[in-house]
């Protein structure tokens, strides 16, 4: 044991670089998952001080834990290939050193040990690292949201739990032994002959071209059946889900196959245009993304994860976003204008919460609305529930409970049919508990319409019956007035007010705003105001998302680096060679730098091709379906949700090729600057 | 007639943290134009670190290495290279050859290092391959050519730019004897009929054989030579002997 240490420790020592990226690759996606977790809570904590204030805001930070989450899982994803790529690389370079060690009589178990060790050592530092960056990150992302959001504007204490520190460490861990296990396959299958020579790398004539043909033709099909079966309109949940899921990986599965080719057929494509811009060093540049192509290829796609995600993730929250949300309610206030009386101030942002003492409209107030309309509008009372099963995003978004009779006389805003009608549906809202789903939280609980669904409530379960399925406000479920007792409800959160002559609306917000003069703490505003400003904070939901999305390209970008790293240590005696012939400094930087720009620029262009896909399959195959809209522009939702994904994408395709380009160059320096160019790398060891 | 390449009290250190080895000392040396030198010395005496020195691809401690009686010393990085790829030729032991380039295009290497026509270099590089009799192999890179092939296309890199200068270091080294006698006679002609000067290092006595002069490198430092009628294998296995035995 004290040798391996020793080797361990050597080792380490000799090219700390490249178990310095490896951790910090693994350390950004660990921070993630803590930062994820203490963000939720804190924005949480200190809001929800009342049922009803848990129930408007759980949702929030539920999602942006899901959200962010989700990205520091791929994050660990694109760790995990840089801890693969690297590993196999130092495996295959170290090849003859291993073979000496067997030689000299070391047991396959202990160089299990030495190898395994060097990566413990990476993982831990990296989980250890993480774990206390995510504290940093956090602070980071309140910063950043602070800035960019006037909804998120109130944080609570910030504390992470044991639970989720152990969760992210568990997930860097295993990241880091599957990420290791083939190389270590590989180093344990070395024949222990002392004199082994590592093999020149031969270029085989590619076949690759056959494997983007399937793959083209297997995306083809796919497309096809896409257009034909047409499955956003033939499809309801939860069947809309598993074609998705389905479908991606599908798509994933090619993109991967054909990746290999992809590599090999930009460099036979780039040798000609490289060599007449650039050269023989372009040439090489061309020649040198060829061979190897294991190797290459595995940082183009873990660069490409990077990209695809940020495509995938702005892709996502556009279309939910522009396109699903608010896609009813706008339409709805145009035909139907209405003001909501709020027990807090609504552009506040999550500040204004702090200062509640209470968060409904008094008895008193409602009954001032009700005489300064005085007939002449809807009044709609709003209570707000968290019901698990009714749930459209997680486990805690809000269902409202509304009176039927005032739900019908608002118009379409709450609710519109695309299964049943109002005539079938009043007797059952009105007799007892009904409800009113979209299609996707019916599907996800198996039920249709007239079903009988039993919730859980306070009082016991209830059994509810489904009175209509179709789009509802902001995707929200809703129970009919009479379950209100049985879910044990208090007084309303808010009063909307939909005048019968819309002309009047002015006037009579100008007499509810006079009636409620006695009453602090009770705001009127304009609908619309109030859809706008939740879409304001949908948008800095995005913004966010990008934001943690470029620690993602960072990562990504670390591979690309790692790579170039062992690739130049690789290759020093060919940089002595080419400096023996007379080669300048001049022109191997720019060799490599070439070559590094083609990592950056391959890993974003498949990215953006893999995230575009990504998106596209998704839209096409969900449209409306989740939401239960009828006529569903389809085409014209795909336009507007790929055209700022892929420009989103686009910046991060200019980003990664510039990293992997400047970082490059420093480390280039040590193989062939003045000090550097070591003419004894000429004569074999 | 003033020599090609001149040594004055050439010096080469090697630093190491704190040890310092002394790898050349003092070596006076002058190379005639169209001469061929051998140097030959037991193993770390210093050989490959004076070819090195006289190549440009090092710079010496101490002393001076003059080619055409100016200084390499005093040249920039960048100057230096250029005389490498233009003035100088190498040939390794371990040919050194690119994998992904083909044999024509790793002997055109260094003209188009020199920015030379793509053309017109593949066509110079064609003729050197021509030169070692291996125009059927152009087109092969380094992992489909045999060892002898590899080094007669190093053989042709080295001389496709016709420099006034190869330097060869254990270039029959890694090759059997058919091959390496070949190697031998491609240089010879080279110096004959192109009045290409050759320096090579060489640890074969057969090899040094076909030199005009063969100097011997002792920890370092110049120790003896032979040329002219005291030229012959004999003569150079017997004084070889002598210096590694001590």
């Amino acid at each position: 044991m004290p040798a391996i240490l020793l080797l361990v420790r050597r080792q380490i020592r000799s090219t700390p670089a490249r178990y310095l990226f490896s951790a910090l690759a693994l350390a950004s996606g660990v921070m993630m998952l803590v930062a994820s977790d203490m963000l939720s809570r804190s924005i949480t904590s200190e809001i929800a001080r009342t049922t009803e204030m848990e129930a408007v805001t759980a949702f929030m930070g539920e999602q942006m834990n899901t959200g962010l989450t989700a990205i520091g899982l791929v994050i660990n994803v694109a760790a995990g290939f840089l801890i693969l790529n690297s590993t196999l690389m130092s495996v295959h370079q170290r090849a003859p050193e291993l073979s000496r060690l067997r030689a000299l009589g070391m047991e396959r178990r202990q160089l299990l040990a030495l190898l395994g060790l060097e990566t413990a050592a990476t993982g831990l530092v990296g989980i250890g690292l993480g774990i206390l960056g995510g504290f940093g990150l956090t602070l980071g992302l309140i910063q950043l949201i602070e800035a960019t959001s006037s909804m998120f504007n109130e944080f609570g204490r910030l504390f992470a739990s044991s639970a989720a520190i152990l969760r992210a460490a568990a997930i860097g861990l295993s990241v880091t032994v599957i990420a290791t296990w083939l190389p270590l396959r590989r180093a344990l299958a070395q024949p222990s002959i002392a004199e082994y020579r590592k093999a020149e790398e031969s270029i085989t004539p590619g076949t690759d071209h056959r494997k983007l043909v399937y793959a083209a033709c297997a995306l083809f099909l796919l497309a096809a059946a896409l257009i034909f079966l047409r499955p956003a309109v033939t499809l309801a949940a939860p069947w809309t889900d598993r074609a998705v899921i389905l479908s991606i990986a599908f798509f994933l599965l090619c993109m991967l196959y054909a990746s290999p080719a992809v590599v090999g057929l930009s460099a036979r494509i780039l040798r000609r245009p490289f060599s007449a811009w650039l050269g023989i060093g372009g040439q090489l540049a061309a020649e040198n993304l060829a061979r190897s192509r294991g190797r290459v290829t595995r940082t183009v796609v873990t660069l490409a994860i990077g990209v695809t995600m940020i495509v995938g993730v702005s892709g996502f929250l556009v279309f939910w976003f522009d396109e699903l949300f608010f896609r009813k309610s706008t339409q709805s206030l145009i035909d139907r204008p209405g003001i909501g009386v709020f027990p807090i101030n609504v552009q506040g942002g999550l500040q204004a919460y702090r200062e509640l003492g209470s968060f409904t409209i008094p008895h008193e107030a409602r009954q001032a609305i009700a005489a300064s309309v005085d007939g002449r509008a809807t009044l709609v009372d709003t209570y707000f529930v968290i019901i698990p099963e009714l749930s459209f995003l997680g486990q805690r978004y809000f269902s409202f409970v509304l009176d039927p009779q005032a739900l019908r006389a608002s118009g379409e805003l709450y609710f519109s049919f695309s299964s049943g009608d109002w005539d079938s549906a009043m007797p059952i809202l009105s007799g007892g508990c009904g409800l009113l789903l979209t299609p996707a939280v019916a599907g996800r609980n198996g039920v249709g319409l007239y079903d009988t669904l039993k919730l859980d409530t306070p009082a016991g379960p209830l059994a509810c019956t489904v009175a209509g399925i179709g789009p509802t406000f902001v995707g929200a479920s809703i129970i009919s007035l009479p379950a209100h007792a049985a879910l044990g409800l208090g007084a309303p959160v808010s009063v909307a007010i939909f005048p019968d002559d819309p002309d009047e609306l002015k006037a009579i917000t100008e007499q509810v705003q006079a009636a409620l003069t006695p009453y602090s703490g009770l705001w009127t505003v304009d609908l619309n105001f109030v859809t706008e400003t939740q879409r304001e904070g949908m948008k800095s939901a995005r913004v966010l998302m990008n934001g943690m999305l470029t620690l993602a390209i960072f990562s990504a970008s670390l591979g690309a680096v790692n790579t170039l790293q062992i690739s130049l240590n690789e290759r020093a005696r060919e940089f002595a060679l080419l400096r023996a012939i007379g080669a300048t400094r001049a022109q191997i930087r720019s060799m490599v730098a070439t070559e590094a720009a083609c990592y950056g620029l391959l890993g974003g262009i498949l990215g953006l091709i893999t995230g575009g896909g990504l998106v596209a399959l998704y839209v096409a195959i969900s449209g409306g379906s989740v939401f239960g809209f009828k006529d569903f522009p389809l085409g014209e939702a795909l336009w507007n949700t790929l055209r700022p994904s892929l420009t989103t994408g686009l910046l991060a395709l200019a980003l990664a090729p510039g990293i992997t380009t400047l970082a490059s160059l420093p480390m280039l320096n040590a193989y062939i600057g003045r000090d550097g160019f070591n003419p004894s790398r000429l004569t074999p060891e | 007639m003033p020599a090609i390449l001149e040594t004055r009290d050439l010096q080469k250190q090697f630093e190491s943290g704190e040890l310092s080895v002394e790898a050349l000392r003092g070596i006076r040396l002058q190379v005639q134009a169209g001469e061929f030198l051998a140097i030959m010395g037991p193993s770390g005496s210093g050989k490959s670190t004076l070819l090195h020195l006289l190549g440009a691809l090092d710079v010496a401690s101490e002393g001076e290495v003059l080619l055409h009686g100016d200084p390499l010393t005093q040249l920039n990085d960048d100057e230096r290279a250029r005389i490498r790829r233009r003035q100088i030729g190498f040939i390794f032991q371990s040919f050194n050859l690119l994998p992904t380039l083909t044999a024509s295009e790793n002997v055109a290497l260094p003209l188009l290092l020199d920015g030379q026509n793509p053309k017109v270099a593949l066509e110079r590089a064609h003729t050197a391959l021509a030169l070692v009799d291996l125009s059927a192999r152009a087109g092969h890179r380094p992992d489909q050519l045999s060892g002898g092939e590899q080094q007669r296309v190093a053989i042709a890199r080295a001389l496709a730019s016709k420099p006034q200068i190869v330097l060869a270091d254990e270039p029959t080294g890694n090759l059997d004897r058919a091959a390496g006698e070949r190697l031998l006679q491609i240089l010879r002609r080279a110096c004959d009929e192109d009045r290409q000067t050759i320096v090579m290092v060489t640890h074969d006595p057969y090899a040094a054989s076909c030199a005009d002069r063969v100097v011997f490198l002792i920890d370092g430092k110049l120790s003896g030579e032979l040329s002219g009628p005291q030229l012959s294998l004999a003569a150079i296995s017997e004084t070889l002997a002598g210096i590694e035995g001590g």
